[in-house]
């Protein structure tokens, strides 16, 4: 099973198991499947499986959906098709900071070193390994920056503009 | 003017720091080109066709003593000893060595420097009217509102990867010097019934190979509201900018195919969220704001009578005061515009030594501050009416006091084929003979006010569409052309430049720029400038001078 970066730099095994729409659920998995997967059978998911998390394409249109769409839903899956496409910061921001998503949000898809800072501030906590990630210095990454000017669900807090605190 | 709070100079260390790590990741090969690329942009290095291109930001334009002298400094040690100052208001060097680029960042820190969001799909230099605080036609001062924008867009975690580069401009003037039409935002600062400063929000404008003027989608914001309304419309784009194909990337695509009433909407139902949030700036942060641009103590012992007397006794002083000097909010002081325009010279180019000399005359006569103008110029903004000649007498042994703002030779123009990757065709060898053919014939028509613009590609980094005239370069297997257009403006009377027709050989591109001009001569009534004339005549007599 691959690794997963932790926002505290940590590194640990993935749990989670992604599905395809027609995979069945192995015994007490915890399992990440497709929006629409979700909303066609969500209590049978949450029966059988230990979890549940979705995962969502970049264009998905998050604050479209019913409010309690993700309630019961333990991880949220984000992708980044390239480092270069940034729709999935909007959606991060959005489900934690209008949806107050609570479970875990995770990144995927081309995670890299020097964007952790960022996802990290719009609310990610879970994160894919970047390619060739020198464990040591993962925790550097994470918080390149100590201060920040914008206020965001995480990360620092907003010091400017205004007097500072 | 700004200075770094503590939090402002820590962030930018950092940034020094982490451009540094990456730098050295990449030339140890544990970073790809592909990865390096956005990283370095973001840092305003490009890699260009002869050698790195380094862009430093200006922010809002505003430059104190130190900072030239190390621009100066840096353009010496690193570089060629010179610089470019660009139509974003920030400075480009055009031959620095990858390896010192690390290094060059970390001189800049030390005053309160950097080249954060130069380049790359991010929220770009916010830019406003050179004479800030200053002009006799001013609202209120737009640079505090430009300090909060640049610290709100600065390494903004959502907007760092956005569909296309993202530029903001601020007008607080009747008279828009800004460029605010053409920008991705434009915000116009007034003032609302009750005498509060409200903005109205333009969107969509730019130019590039798809110009469009920017339509208002919102009347009259109140301040409060500010940043949270600029994140909405940065969020709406960000969401659904697109991104299949680079050339319908900016915002002002995605707002003319929605179409300015839906994305309004858009814009407007995402900001119902966020209003009233923690974007909310309240009125001690705008005070403060206010605070970081005092206006210098100015004196009532100015003597007026010396600077009249002067300009009568000289009268190449005097074409100088009337073409390169600018009202003033306050009796007895001007606002002198440098030309970096001089003949010869390439458009917005500036030696390290004249850009010492430059901070020393700040130093003595304008409270160590320099601005830098969107087209390519700078300005010193607090000078004293008794101490113009003095300056003249220096900025003139500096080739620094070509009597041509506003004129046709004050061009503006990109580095093109000559610097750029991307060009199709020389800019600043057109530019320098533009120069020399319209020196002497501006002497003797008097031209009047005549924005020339040209840009080396259809990027339109010389903003060509919003020429009086406007020249695009074009290649034609192999083979550099220039293509025309008339009645561009990026003023109040904002609209893009008309084709001309078929566009012109490299050998006739200043012959046409003649005929256009000589048109106009023989057309305009009274005291007509170019924009009136052609206004009023159209582009059929010129169409027919220069295919004749």
């Amino acid at each position: 099973m691959p690794d997963i970066l932790n926002p505290d730099g940590t590194i640990s095994q993935d749990l989670w198991l992604t599905l395809d729409d027609e995979q069945a659920i192995p015994d007490g998995a915890q399992i990440i499947v497709s929006l629409n997967r979700w909303q066609a059978q969500r209590d049978a998911l949450l029966n059988e499986a230990k979890a549940v998390g979705v995962s969502l394409d970049n264009t998905q249109c998050v604050d479209a959906l019913a409010s309690d769409s993700f309630a019961d839903v333990a991880l949220i899956a984000l992708n980044f098709p390239a480092f270069t496409d940034g729709r999935a910061y909007s959606q991060a921001r959005l489900l934690r900071e209008r949806l107050h998503f609570k479970g875990t949000l995770r990144a995927c898809g081309e995670v890299l070193h020097d964007q952790l800072f960022y996802m990290l501030r719009c609310g990610f906590d879970s994160f894919e390994i970047p390619a060739g990630l020198n464990p040591q210095q993962a925790e550097k990454f994470l918080h390149t920056f100590s201060v920040a000017y914008q206020p965001t669900s995480s990360g620092p807090k907003l010091q400017r503009p205004g007097p500072l605190a | 003017m700004y200075k770094y709070s503590e939090l402002d100079q820590t962030l930018v260390n950092e940034r020094v720091n982490q451009f540094r790590d990456q730098t050295r990741r990449y030339l140890d090969g544990d970073l790809s080109e592909a990865q390096y690329l956005p990283l370095r942009l973001q840092n305003g290095l490009y890699i260009q066709r002869f050698a790195p291109m380094l862009r430093i930001a200006i922010p809002y334009g505003t430059l104190s003593s130190t900072q030239l002298r190390k621009l100066g400094e840096i353009a010496q040690r690193y570089d060629k000893g010179y610089g470019h100052f660009t139509t974003r208001t920030n400075l480009q060097l055009n031959w620095p060595k990858l390896e010192d680029v690390p290094e060059i960042l970390a001189e800049l820190a030390t005053v309160e420097m950097h080249a954060i969001q130069t380049s790359g799909n991010c929220i770009r230099n916010t830019t406003t009217d050179a004479l800030a605080g200053v002009a006799a036609d001013e609202i209120e001062d737009p640079r505090p509102w430009c300090e909060i924008i640049r610290q709100w867009s600065t390494f903004h975690p959502e907007f760092a990867f956005l569909p296309r580069k993202f530029k903001i401009a601020v007008s607080a003037t009747a008279k828009d010097r800004a460029a605010t039409r053409v920008h991705d935002i434009g915000l116009h600062l007034r003032h609302d019934d009750a005498g509060e400063p409200c903005f109205d929000v333009i969107v969509g404008g730019g130019l590039g190979r798809t110009p469009i003027i920017g339509t208002c989608i919102r009347e009259a914001l109140p301040w409060p509201h500010m940043l949270s309304y600029l994140e909405a419309v940065l969020r709406v784009y960000n969401r659904l900018g697109r991104r299949d194909n680079k050339y319908k990337a900016r915002i002002k695509i995605l707002v003319k195919e929605t179409g300015p009433e839906r994305f309004a909407e858009l814009v407007e139902q995402e900001w119902a969220h966020l209003k009233d949030g923690d974007l909310t700036l309240t009125a001690a942060q705008r005070n403060e704001a206010l605070g970081w641009f005092t206006l210098p103590a100015y004196a009532d012992d100015i003597d007026s009578a010396a600077f009249e007397a002067a300009k009568k006794n000289d009268a190449r002083f005097a074409l100088w005061c009337r073409n390169n000097i600018r009202a003033h909010k306050q009796p007895g002081y001007k606002a002198v515009i440098i030309s970096l325009k001089a003949p010869g010279e390439v458009p917005g180019d500036c030696s390290s030594q004249q850009m010492a000399a430059i901070a020393d005359l700040a130093d003595a006569h304008c409270n160590s501050e320099i601005r830098v103008m969107h087209e390519q110029n700078l300005v010193l903004t607090d000078v004293r009416e008794d101490a113009l000649f003095e300056i003249w007498q220096r900025l003139d042994a500096l080739q620094l006091a070509t009597p041509n703002i506003e004129k046709i030779t004050d061009l503006i123009c990109c580095p093109g084929l000559d610097f750029c990757a991307l060009a199709n065709a020389g800019s600043i060898g057109v530019a320098l003979e533009l120069n020399e053919r319209f020196e002497s014939l501006d002497d003797l028509h008097d031209l009047g006010d005549l924005r020339l613009n040209m840009s080396g590609c259809m990027n339109g980094c010389g903003h060509h569409s919003v020429g009086n005239i406007g020249i695009l370069g074009v290649d034609k297997k192999g083979e550099e052309w220039y293509q025309l257009t008339l009645g561009g403006s990026s003023r109040n009377d904002a609209r893009l430049g008309d084709r001309l027709g078929a566009a012109v050989s490299r050998a006739g591109v200043v012959d046409a720029v003649m005929q256009i001009v000589e048109v106009y001569v023989d057309q305009r009534q009274g005291e007509e400038n170019f924009m009136d004339t052609y206004l009023r005549v159209g582009l059929q007599p010129f169409k027919e001078a220069v295919y004749a």
